[in-house]
């Protein structure tokens, strides 16, 4: 008997990914972020989540798609209901609440188990350590990510910058 | 220029621009930033934007204007802080309306307001008061009745004295995400305590009891209030 799970999914360029409902407190649009100098790149700043001092990681960086499509706007310029700006999919991880910066936010979807398949071998990089594997859906692939792996890997290359 | 003086030495800071004194509540930085430099912490502003704390001495010794010997007295210093953080509890120490003292764990304060009485508006049973586009429950735990005693005010000078002093209001955050106004007499101090002289709570809203600098304080359960 396959068991079934569900998931928040979201879109960041062209893909597709997927987050277990449970670990996903909230989705909220875009907060002003105050930027931290000397931080890890990752971190684009931090935002204030009803007095909560919260965390927004980008998640570009790690998956090194294109960083201009994000630039964010300076506060002159700000249109909060403006859609290209990203929304913030809150997260809680093992140790803390993080913000992850994402395009778009998509349905919760519940998946069979039956449709899920570990990464390949081959995959490399910081996407094999951040994604745990794919669900096979009608039309395309859902990427499930692993928040935990997202704190540790932040902490663990704060030297990586371009 | 604004200067910084800590206790070894005195040096001075280029900014753009001063903007203001402001009281505030330091908010950890969190796992993500634990390892950048420069910052001792966070806090919210009152117009919700997040503000950063400079560490001044991180700040220093990057920059270069210490000598290694101060460098080495302030690694020393840190140290022992951090080894002391991690078994203890930082707790801000207040006295309610009917004088009893009280302690919260500071990572719940979210700011320590000042409002006039008579921003407060009944709202049947409850009094609260219009904070930041929300409407903020006040506790007070002594039953008081502020806007009572305001209508009183004109026929007893005494209490018309006391309605004159703003009242001093810690805003808490609540699991929920929603905020409460624990309205207080006067803030004591905040301490960093090894929790072990504890007792039973002797009242709703209480979750133990404590010894604190020498003195009974009730631990007040955020939650249950």
């Amino acid at each position: 008997m396959a068991q079934f799970h569900q998931f928040c999914t979201f879109f960041l360029d062209h893909f597709f990914f997927g987050l277990e409902v449970e670990n996903v407190q909230e989705v909220i649009r875009y907060q002003s972020i105050t930027c931290v100098p000397l931080a890890p790149p990752a971190v684009r700043g931090l935002i204030n989540l009803r007095s909560q001092i919260v965390p927004a990681v980008d998640l570009r960086q790690f998956l090194e798609l294109d960083q201009n499509v994000t630039k964010i706007p300076v506060e002159t310029q700000l249109d909060k209901n403006s859609e290209h700006l990203p929304l913030n999919v809150v997260v809680r991880t093992a140790d803390e609440v993080i913000s992850l910066l994402v395009d778009d936010v998509g349905e919760v979807l519940e998946i069979s188990d039956a449709c899920f398949e570990k990464s390949p071998e081959t995959l490399t990089g910081n996407a094999r350590q951040l994604i745990r594997g794919a669900y096979k859906l009608a039309d395309q692939l859902l990427l499930i990510l692993d928040t935990d792996k997202v704190v540790e890997l932040t902490i663990l290359k704060p030297t990586l910058r371009n | 220029m604004s200067f910084c003086k800590s206790i070894i030495f005195t040096f001075g800071l280029v900014v753009d621009a001063i903007n203001d004194t402001q009281e505030i509540v330091v908010k950890p930085l969190g796992k993500l930033l634990k390892e950048t430099p420069c910052f001792a912490g966070a806090t919210i502003l009152g117009d919700g934007k997040v503000a950063l704390i400079l560490d001044v001495f991180s700040l220093a010794s990057r920059a270069g204007v210490l000598s290694d010997e101060q460098t080495n007295a302030l690694i020393q210093q840190e140290i022992s802080s951090q080894s002391t953080i991690e078994t203890v509890q930082i707790l801000l120490l207040f006295e309610a309306l009917d004088n009893s003292r009280m302690a919260i764990p500071l990572s719940r304060v979210v700011r320590l307001e000042e409002f006039p009485r008579t921003a407060i508006e009944q709202v049947g049973d409850r009094q609260v008061i219009q904070y930041r586009d929300q409407i903020l429950y006040l506790v007070n735990f002594a039953n008081v009745s502020f806007v009572s005693s305001q209508r009183f005010s004109a026929a007893n000078p005494k209490t018309a004295v006391l309605d004159a002093d703003p009242l001093q209001v810690v805003v808490v955050a609540c699991q929920s995400g929603r905020q409460i106004g624990l309205v207080v007499q006067r803030m004591v101090d905040i301490v960093m305590e090894d929790l072990c002289i504890t007792g039973e709570a002797t009242r709703p809203g209480v979750q133990a009891i404590a010894v604190i600098q020498g003195q009974v304080t009730e631990l007040l359960d955020i939650e249950a209030i």
